[in-house]
């Protein structure tokens, strides 16, 4: 398994084929401000809620966005680990797909087995020029969180002339 | 697309092989309405109860009206026809709906005749292709005999007759059966004429017969099939556990007015009624694979079972892209296994369909894989087991498992289950040590074979070039140890996996597929 270092930019002597590649730099950004929103509608969801029912103990409604923030301040502190430990590489023969912290998990999709790729764009993602790669095949999709979108182009219309000869039978 | 040899045959004799499209057979009306009224029956007798009879027949009249009209009209509008070696289903009242499914899409095809469909004289056609979210792709509800197989001569899905009938025989056993596979692909393959179209009957009379399973072999697999096992396993420890860990005295207690004989007739009815569930199980089982049968022609299987539903399947073998050896403790314990297939398509499909071999000795295994799939070949060489430093990481997980149970038994007061306390771990080490033995992994050629134990033993045997996704999982300790787990997954949705591997054979293997 390898361990989280950053990418490789020149082609290893390693087997692996084609470069490995990281997320765009800006992503850590977007993933810091789209959790950032989230913990913050929960925030705003239990205020309303507590609001709205009235009887919730001064303390327990504390305790509860305590809880909230807690969690997103963790989160928001893993994000950093979670974009350096992410790699994939788009080659000739196979798309691979390293991540996970503690958990690493390293999934290969052989070429020839890709039925077919979809760029997903999320109204945040979109301010940022990202978009979220989905790889399909019969045996289910495999995702690259954040792409720059342009590149998510290429690599999507890369794919699919590679993958064109895809036999899923 | 595919490597069928009978493509530029069949190419030529384009023509002939398209079916015009045409409706379903007037008796998916009748089918569907039995269907339908069965599922509706305690509605309308709900109806009838709560609305008196006059009002109540006359709602059910009314509502039966509209079913029917609905029936007909849907049964008008569906159309199929097969152009150019691509099934087009025409579906829809309203919303039309119209589905192609090119032949090259159709991992198999799958007849099934119930009780009702022998009435009438039809089979219902299911369509299997690859990625399917649903149980079948296309579903022809009612279509004639001769009618099948000219859908499944046009979608190339039809067993021809071998050219030499000398060399099958319906045999009784495996040992019998001849190997088709040097026979010529025979001339009338896509040069038939559109006259003589062949009952799936004669088909089974002509082809040879590659595996047939004896009544006792059946018997014998219905009763040693896993839920067999696990409920019989289950009911007497049950029925031993209760009626010996309650003591007399707490029987005494806990009954008070009741009458304490009652305590162990519940036991009893509790244990019958189980029994009576695996009688159910066992003929059950009986039923869904009597008369099983695998005929072989150059290029496809034909999988035929079913006492009273005959089901009847066509893959073609290049197709299969993996089988799965699957032992459970009971069957093996008695030298016996079953034979899963692995076909994209079979994804949600349930245990029956894709069982290629419900019962055959293991040590027959090898040879039967060779004449019933020559593609993939059974390992040359011994698997290669995890590390040893894997051993013991087989064992953490049950007996941290086990830990509940003792943690139960120490609490509670029953003082003669305090012995058991014991038992559990043990048992925990010993399945642990079980699992790790029988770890393994080779790739031999073409063939990826992975072999593990839950509780039964399972080997998968798959195409490496048809693996959809390779995967390495490692967690924190594992990476500790250069550990990791191989993971595969199939085109059907179904996965293979060997825990701790040394990580470097791991990532070996992750390229098995792109090569």
């Amino acid at each position: 398994m390898s361990d989280p270092s950053p990418p490789v930019v020149d082609p290893p002597a390693a087997p692996t084929p084609g470069t490995r590649m990281q997320l765009p730099a800006r992503v850590p950004r977007y993933w810091q401000l789209k959790d950032g929103l989230v913990v913050a509608g929960a925030v705003i969801v239990i205020a309303v809620v507590v609001a709205v029912i009235g009887s919730v103990p001064f303390g327990l409604s504390v305790a509860l966005i305590a809880a909230v923030l807690a969690l997103g301040a963790a989160d928001l502190a893993l994000i950093g680990l979670r974009y350096r430990t992410l790699w994939f590489t788009i080659g000739d023969d196979q798309i691979d797909v390293e991540r996970g912290v503690l958990f690493r998990t390293h999934t290969v999709i052989p070429m020839t087995r890709v039925q077919h790729v979809e760029l997903e764009r999320g109204p945040l993602a979109d301010r940022f020029h990202l978009a979220e790669l989905h790889i399909h095949t019969a045996a289910g999709a495999v995702t690259i969180p954040a792409l720059d979108r342009a590149d998510g182009e290429h690599i999507r219309q890369r794919i699919a002339d590679l993958a064109r000869i895809a036999d899923d039978l | 697309m595919t490597s069928d040899p009978g493509d530029a045959a069949q190419a030529r004799a384009a023509a002939d092989d398209d079916i015009d499209e045409r409706r379903l057979h007037p008796a998916s009306l009748a089918i569907e309405a039995i269907h339908h009224a069965r599922g509706f029956a305690f509605g309308f007798i709900a109806v009838i109860a709560s609305q008196g009879l006059v009002r109540g027949a006359l709602i059910v009249a009314a509502l039966l009206l509209l079913a029917s009209i609905h029936a007909v009209v849907n049964w008008r509008v569906t159309r199929y026809a097969v152009v150019d070696h691509t099934l087009r289903l025409r579906t829809g009242v309203f919303a039309r709906k119209e589905q192609n499914v090119p032949a090259s899409r159709i991992s198999a095809l799958d007849t099934s005749r119930g009780l009702l469909q022998r009435i009438f004289g039809v089979v219902a056609v299911q369509v299997q292709t690859a990625g399917g979210k649903q149980k079948a792709e296309l579903v022809l509800r009612a279509v004639s005999l001769p009618e099948a197989e000219r859908l499944r001569h046009a979608l190339g899905h039809r067993s021809a007759p071998l050219s030499d009938p000398a060399g099958g025989r319906p045999a009784a056993s495996l040992a019998g059966a001849a190997v088709p596979g040097d026979h010529a692909v025979p001339a009338n393959d896509g040069a038939a004429p559109a006259a003589t179209f062949v009952h799936p009957g004669a088909v089974a009379d002509d082809a040879p017969v590659v595996f047939a399973m004896t009544p006792r072999e059946l018997l014998m697999g219905a009763l040693t099939s896993p839920s067999i096992a696990v409920v019989g396993a289950a009911t007497a420890a049950l029925y031993s556990v209760l009626s010996d860990a309650i003591p007399d005295r707490l029987k005494h207690q806990i009954s008070g007015a009741v009458d304490d004989l009652s305590v162990t007739t519940a036991l009893e009815l509790a244990a019958f009624a189980i029994v009576v569930a695996v009688i159910v199980s066992v003929v059950g089982t009986v039923l869904l694979y009597a008369n099983f049968q695998i005929t072989r022609d150059e290029r496809r299987l034909r999988i035929r079972r079913g006492l009273i539903t005959e089901h009847v399947g066509t893959v073609p073998i290049d197709r299969i892209h993996g089988l799965r050896i699957v032992e459970s403790p009971l069957r093996q314990l008695l030298g016996y296994a079953s034979i899963e297939v692995e076909v994209a398509g079979y994804a949600r499909q349930d245990e029956a369909t894709r069982t290629l071999v419900p019962y055959v000795r293991r040590s027959e295994v090898p040879a039967l894989i060779e004449r019933l799939v020559p593609d993939i070949t059974w390992p040359t060489a011994p698997l290669r087991p995890v590390p040893r430093r894997a051993r013991r990481r087989y064992v953490t997980v049950p007996l941290l498992v086990s830990l509940i149970p003792v943690a139960g038994i120490v609490a509670a007061p029953i003082g003669v289950a305090r012995a058991a306390a014991i038992l559990f771990p043990g048992l925990a080490i010993a399945i642990g040590v079980w699992r790790a033995r029988d770890a393994g992994w080779l790739l031999d050629g073409d063939v990826l074979v992975l072999r593990w134990r839950w509780f039964g033993r399972s080997t998968l045997l798959a195409r490496a070039p048809r693996l959809q996704l390779v995967i390495a999982r490692a967690t924190p300790w594992q990476r500790r140890a250069a550990l990791a787990t191989l993971m595969v997954r199939l085109s059907n949705k179904r996965t293979g996996q060997v825990r701790h591997l040394d990580s470097a054979d791991a990532t070996g293997l992750l390229g098995v597929a792109s090569r």
